[in-house]
């Protein structure tokens, strides 16, 4: 991991969406560095939703396996409502990725710069929609 | 002939019990029926039946009867005695007749249609039983009866009518109620009881005619009724008087004469009932034919002969009761005057006490059942057919003058040609018979003639009458000097009511006053005067006297001129003699006239004498002696002895001659007679055929509607069952072939008659002859499928034993259904059902049916197959019950395919579960049950569907299931561990520190990774276990290592963080802590809370222990603090001068595991 201070992630609020502590905490600290103003973490869907509803957020950062379910329709009504959603799973689960094919996806385990790079075209791509 | 008791003292024939004699016609049975419907069998009444029948057919009257009533009904042989309680039947083709209390049979000598056995039974019935005797009359057309019913009341018997208006045909009825002699109008049923009662013994008055009182008693009726009617019975035959009033007691049920009288003064319909019954009597048309025949040969027809235009025939009819004789006479009469060309004015004075009688007279309406009473020459000119009666002509009805009269009481008609007076004189007393001749004597004219009924006579009036056909009783009137003492009658009933009518009658006389010669002076003028003749001044003869064969010529027919009869010799002198005399009124005379006669000359003066009256006397004065012409017969002089006895024998041989004429034409008339009667009824013959027929009908007919009505249900059954059916007879030829048999078989409805042999019937493998042949000799039915050679069709046919009565084999019925559909249909389904079987066989499918009864939500029992079975691990298919079958499911799949079971029962939703089977001895088996619910062909519903064994599939999905869970729990692990080489300490020096640390964190992670390596629903570990895993590589045999606690099964999802919280508590312990000297102690207990979190205390003992100048900031503490806040837990770290103590509370029980 490169963990010079590149500014990839200015400005944006990211939601880490992970039940492995260790994960989660290594993300948030990695999205911290990037430039991220703002990176919380969820362990289960239901604390997902929550922060989901409090909040906006630019970026989404979701595990698909959560203890409490799939996070499968959580990530179809977010890119619905605008929001640059990544999934972030372990195999290539590529027939749920078919299912959602305005979310980007993070491999697991992935470089620094891979999630980097990912959250930043994922959010490009959403501002052009946007736009 | 037991029951037949004979009364002493009376006729031997006579019967102690009383028998009603009944006729009917058309429409009969329903009246006998209900008749006799509610009659008790101990009436004591017998009952005879006349009905008109077919004599060609067997009669089934007495059959139907005696299914209707309680009285015993026979049909009549000859000979059978009469007995009471017992209706007996005339048979068909026969005349009834009673003989000494039996039956007489006898051959009906009229022909058909002038036969009248209702009334030849009831004269008969009349004859033998007297006043025992009833007779009622039923339904049916024509007057049969009618005639029976008055000579049943003459001889003093009862009779009754069934209702006109309730009877099916009134025109016997009508014709009985119009004899005025019916005592009962009733309807049918009443009939019986009311005879009943009224022979009962209570109303059986006693008369007795021989004492004082009996007389006495009479003489009071006699009053009554003379007061009334102006007719006294007093000199009437007592006999048949009391029995007739007897006869009236009975019918008004009143048995003392005295009450009778009383009643009989205040009812006046009641006197005119009596006062029509003492007159009773039978008249008929011509009645004694050839008595009538003499009276039209001897009477008649010189009366009309003698009569000129302006004369006048006088006749006269007392006691004319319904007319019958008058008309008779008159017809008689009219018939002449045609023959002979005559015209005279002819009166016929009909007269009668009663005036109902009269009244019906001169309505000259009579039955036809009396038309053959008058001779066929007579028939077409003198009546005119009406309906069901017929009546006399006009002309007839206008010669004919009807009058009250009563022929003791009012004067008498005169000068009379010819008086009637037919079955009077037998009623009457002796004392009135002997006043009767003289007064008849008295109105006739001179020469006069009377006719008397054949049994009376004029024996004790020789001198007043002498005998013209003694043997028809017809007699002239004799002139007697010694006139008879009579005792005119002087209008006595003048004082006698209203009726003051005939008396104008009699003494109507318009008859031109002749004054006739007195009867004395004429003996002496025929003896001892000259002969003269009186002639009118037209010359016509008006009188005559003494011998004047000389004179005059006689010549037949009806010339009385002087100028045609006078002899030639003295009609050219008499003629200008006698128109100068009546010119001049004056005598004249010439003298010495020769008359010439065939036999002589005689000289003689003439002397023509007008009179004042404008006739003239002609008078032949006789001279000399008669000079006889001998010379021309004396042609051979014989002896006149020779000469007489000659002329006797040819007298005797004339004599001879004429009697054998005389008796052939006797014959040869009698021949006549009967073949022209014979002739007569041929017509009659057939009208009457149509009577019988009527009858005959009547019986058939309730038979023929049934058979038709069942014939019309037979044939619409047939037709629209589109049966086909081949009816054979005995002899195997068809008898019946239905429409829809013509489509089957080539046999059409036009082969009837044709034997089945003949055709060739396509039945394939099949003798249809033979079968047909071994059912009608064994009686066993036949059944069998055939296929038919063209058509290829496939018809069943059934043969079945056709019997007829009494079972016995009568032929065979052939039924033939077409089964091709059915085969068919057959044959689809097996092979459609074996198609099904072998897919599921391949699919290795199993198949499960369960039957659903209401109300119940769970099956008891379901059917299985042998599949199924074998699937579910139970020995047997078919009929399992449902806990059983249950019990081989695995225990957390029970629930669910009971709960898809009971909806699919409950909802009738279809169904689709699958479930493991559980069989010991034998890998877990995955089972699918698809089905759903219907309703069968009966009706009944049930839950139907396959099982499917998908074992193997379900295995590669586990499996896949489980590779996928590995590679992602790898992933994740790789993830975690890529996380803490992320967040190690960057800033340490020392890389071989670094990796050190690295190392032992991935080396937990993999050891507590292999506890979880296995099947992931195997992860729970026991706490204890993890924990000596997991601390034990780090720990030599110097260290004290207490653990403690209960064991517990820790979530899978823990692992990796727990073995890295571990992992940091034992790194600081082999660093600073207790593992880091030799002595040191490890003491680790945990207490399990309710809510799933345990309490975890690390207490550590070390001599000399130095706490670590790091603090919480350090990277160990970070791992531990994350690792804790991922067990949602708490910890806390306390350093004593002995160790480390820390106190952690960690969710490590899944919820599950929780109790």
């Amino acid at each position: 991991m490169n963990r010079g201070a590149s500014k990839d992630l200015e400005g944006l609020s990211i939601l880490v969406v992970e039940d492995e502590a260790f994960i989660a905490f290594a993300l948030q600290k990695t999205m911290l560095n990037a430039g991220a103003v703002h990176v919380d973490t969820a362990r289960t869907l239901a604390m997902a939703r929550s922060l989901v509803c409090m909040r906006r957020w630019d970026v989404v950062f979701l595990d698909l396996r959560l203890p409490d379910g799939s996070s499968h329709g959580l990530a179809e009504e977010l890119s619905k409502m605008g929001t640059a959603v990544v999934i972030h799973s372990g195999n290539a689960e590529s027939a749920t990725m078919a299912q959602l094919p305005n979310c980007s996806h993070c491999p697991k385990p992935a470089t620094v710069e891979t999630i980097l790079q990912v959250i930043k075209s994922a959010v490009s791509a959403r501002s052009i929609l946007s736009r | 002939m037991e029951d037949v008791r004979f009364l002493e003292g009376e006729d031997v024939d006579t019967l102690s019990f009383p028998v009603v004699g009944i006729g009917a016609s058309a429409g009969g049975l329903e009246a006998v029926t209900s008749m006799f419907r509610d009659i008790k069998a101990n009436t004591g009444l017998a009952y005879v039946l006349i009905l008109h029948l077919d004599p060609n057919h067997e009669s089934l009257m007495a059959e139907l009867l005696s299914r209707k009533t309680q009285v015993e009904v026979r049909q009549i042989t000859d000979g059978d005695p009469i007995q009471p309680d017992c209706l007996h039947v005339i048979p068909p083709g026969y005349s009834l007749v009673l003989e000494h209390g039996a039956f007489k049979l006898e051959p009906f000598e009229e022909p058909r249609g002038l036969r009248r056995p209702i009334d030849s039974f009831f004269a008969s019935l009349a004859e033998t039983q007297r006043e025992n005797a009833a007779c009622v009359i039923l339904s049916g057309t024509g007057a049969d009866g009618s005639a029976g019913l008055r000579v049943i009341k003459e001889q003093g018997g009862v009779c009754a009518v069934q209702k006109p208006d309730q009877a099916s045909y009134d025109g016997m009825p009508f014709s009985a109620l119009s004899t005025n002699a019916v005592d009962f109008t009733l309807a049918a049923e009443e009939i019986i009881p009311r005879l009943k009662l009224f022979f009962d013994g209570a109303f059986r008055p006693e008369i007795n005619a021989d004492t004082d009182d009996g007389e006495r008693a009479l003489q009071q009726i006699f009053d009554i009724l003379h007061e009334r009617f102006g007719h006294d019975f007093s000199g009437y035959k007592r006999s048949t008087l009391f029995r007739r009033l007897e006869r009236r007691l009975q019918v008004q049920e009143i048995e003392d004469v005295d009450e009778y009288i009383a009643s009989l003064t205040r009812h006046p319909n009641e006197q005119l009932a009596l006062f029509q019954d003492f007159l009773i009597n039978v008249t008929a048309f011509f009645r004694d034919t050839e008595a009538f025949q003499s009276l039209d040969r001897k009477v008649i027809e010189n009366l009309v002969r003698e009569k000129d235009r302006s004369d006048e025939i006088r006749v006269w009819i007392p006691g004319c009761s319904s007319g019958q004789e008058a008309y008779s006479i008159a017809i008689l009469l009219d018939h002449a005057c045609k023959e002979l060309g005559r015209s005279p004015l002819i009166q016929v004075f009909a007269t009668d006490l009663d005036e109902t009688m009269i009244a019906q007279a001169r309505r000259a309406q009579y039955p036809l059942s009396v038309f053959n009473e008058i001779p066929p020459q007579f028939q077409e000119a003198y009546t005119l057919g009406l309906d069901g009666k017929f009546e006399i002509v006009k002309r007839i009805r206008d010669m004919v003058r009807f009058s009250r009269h009563n022929i003791f009481q009012d004067p008498p008609f005169s000068k009379v040609d010819l008086i009637s007076c037919r079955n009077l004189m037998i009623y009457l007393g002796e004392q009135l018979q002997n006043d009767l001749l003289p007064l008849l004597h008295f109105s006739l004219r001179p020469d006069g003639f009377i006719f008397l009924g054949p049994s009376e006579n004029i024996t004790r009036h020789l001198d007043l009458f002498s005998a013209v056909d003694q043997r028809s009783r017809i007699f002239r009137r004799r002139e007697t000097t010694k006139r008879p003492r009579i005792n005119l009658p002087l209008g006595s009933s003048l004082a006698a009511g209203p009726q003051a009518g005939p008396q104008k009658m009699a003494q109507e006389d318009d008859f031109p006053r002749y004054r006739s010669l007195d009867a004395t002076n004429a003996t002496i003028y025929e003896q001892y005067s000259p002969p003269f003749i009186r002639v009118s001044n037209d010359g016509r003869i008006v009188d005559s006297s003494g011998d004047l064969s000389l004179f005059l010529m006689s010549r037949p027919g009806d010339e009385r001129s002087i100028y045609a009869l006078a002899r030639d010799t003295i009609r050219d002198l008499i003629t200008p003699l006698l128109s100068e005399a009546m010119e001049e009124g004056r005598r004249r005379a010439v003298r010495d006239i020769e008359v010439t006669s065939p036999f002589g000359v005689q000289r003689t003066d003439i002397v023509v004498h007008p009179m004042k009256d404008e006739t003239a006397a002609i008078v032949f004065l006789i001279k000399d002696r008669f000079e006889p012409i001998v010379d021309e017969f004396e042609v051979r002089p014989q002896s006149r002895d020779m000469h007489i006895a000659a002329l006797q024998e040819n007298l005797d041989a004339t004599r001879l001659l004429l009697k054998s004429k005389v008796e052939e034409i006797e014959t040869a008339n009698e021949e006549l007679k009967s073949s022209n009667e014979e002739m007569m009824s041929m017509n009659e013959e057939l009208q009457s055929a149509n009577e019988e027929l009527t009858t005959a009908n009547e019986e058939l007919k309730n038979k023929i509607d049934e058979l038709t009505l069942a014939n019309a249900d037979l044939d619409n059954f047939v037709q629209s069952s589109e049966l086909a059916m081949i009816v054979l007879d005995r002899n195997m030829q068809i008898r019946h072939v239905t429409d829809a048999a013509q489509r089957l078989v080539p046999i059409l409805r036009s082969d009837k008659g044709r034997g089945i042999a003949e055709f060739n019937l396509p039945f394939e493998g099949m003798s249809v002859t033979r079968e047909i042949a071994r059912v009608a000799e064994t009686g066993e039915p036949f059944s069998q499928t055939a296929t038919v050679g063209d058509t290829g069709l496939s018809i069943f046919v059934r043969i079945t034993p056709y019997s007829f009565v009494e079972d016995a084999i009568d032929g065979v019925t052939l039924t033939l259904v077409d089964v091709s559909e059915e085969i068919k249909l057959r044959h689809e389904l097996r092979f459609e059902s074996d198609r099904l079987k072998l897919a599921m066989r391949a699919a290795n499918m199993g198949y499960v049916e369960i039957d659903i009864d209401d109300g119940q939500e769970e099956p008891r029992l379901i059917k299985i197959d042998e599949v199924l079975a074998d699937q579910i691990g139970l020995d047997e298919e078919g009929d399992t019950d449902f806990r059983l079958f249950l019990q081989n499911v695995h225990s957390d799949d029970r629930e669910l395919l009971r709960s898809a079971i009971r909806r699919a029962i409950r909802d009738e939703e279809p169904y689709d579960v699958s479930f493991r089977a559980i069989v010991a001895g034998r890998d877990t088996r995955w089972l699918r049950a698809m089905g759903l619910s219907y309703s069968d062909v009966k009706g009944r519903k049930k839950v139907v569907g396959p099982t499917l064994d998908f074992t193997e599939v379900e295995q590669n999905e586990q499996k896949d299931l489980l590779l996928n869970e590995m590679s992602h729990r790898i992933k994740n692990l790789f993830a975690v561990i890529s996380s803490v080489v992320y967040l190690s300490p960057k800033q340490s020096d020392q890389v071989q520190h670094f990796a050190d640390g690295i190392a032992t964190r991935v080396e937990g992670l993999s050891r507590a990774y292999d506890l979880v390596r296995g099947d992931p629903d195997k992860s729970a570990i026991g706490f204890g276990e993890l924990l000596e895993r997991l601390i034990k590589p780090y720990v030599t045999h110097e260290h004290t290592i207490k653990v403690e606690g209960e064991e517990f099964k820790v979530v899978g999802d823990a692992f990796n963080t727990l073995s890295l919280i571990l992992h940091e508590l034992v790194t600081n312990a082999l660093k600073y802590g207790a593992l880091s000297k030799p002595d040191g102690t490890l003491s680790l207990t945990w207490e399990k809370r309710d809510d799933g979190f345990v309490d975890i205390a690390w207490s550590e003992t070390v001599q000399g222990f130095v706490p670590p100048a790091e603090r919480s900031t350090g990277f160990g503490t970070r791992i531990m603090s994350i690792g804790v806040e991922q067990l949602r837990g708490s910890f806390r770290r306390t350093y004593s001068k002995n160790g480390a103590d820390v106190a952690m509370t960690l969710r490590l029980v899944s919820e599950e595991g929780m109790e």
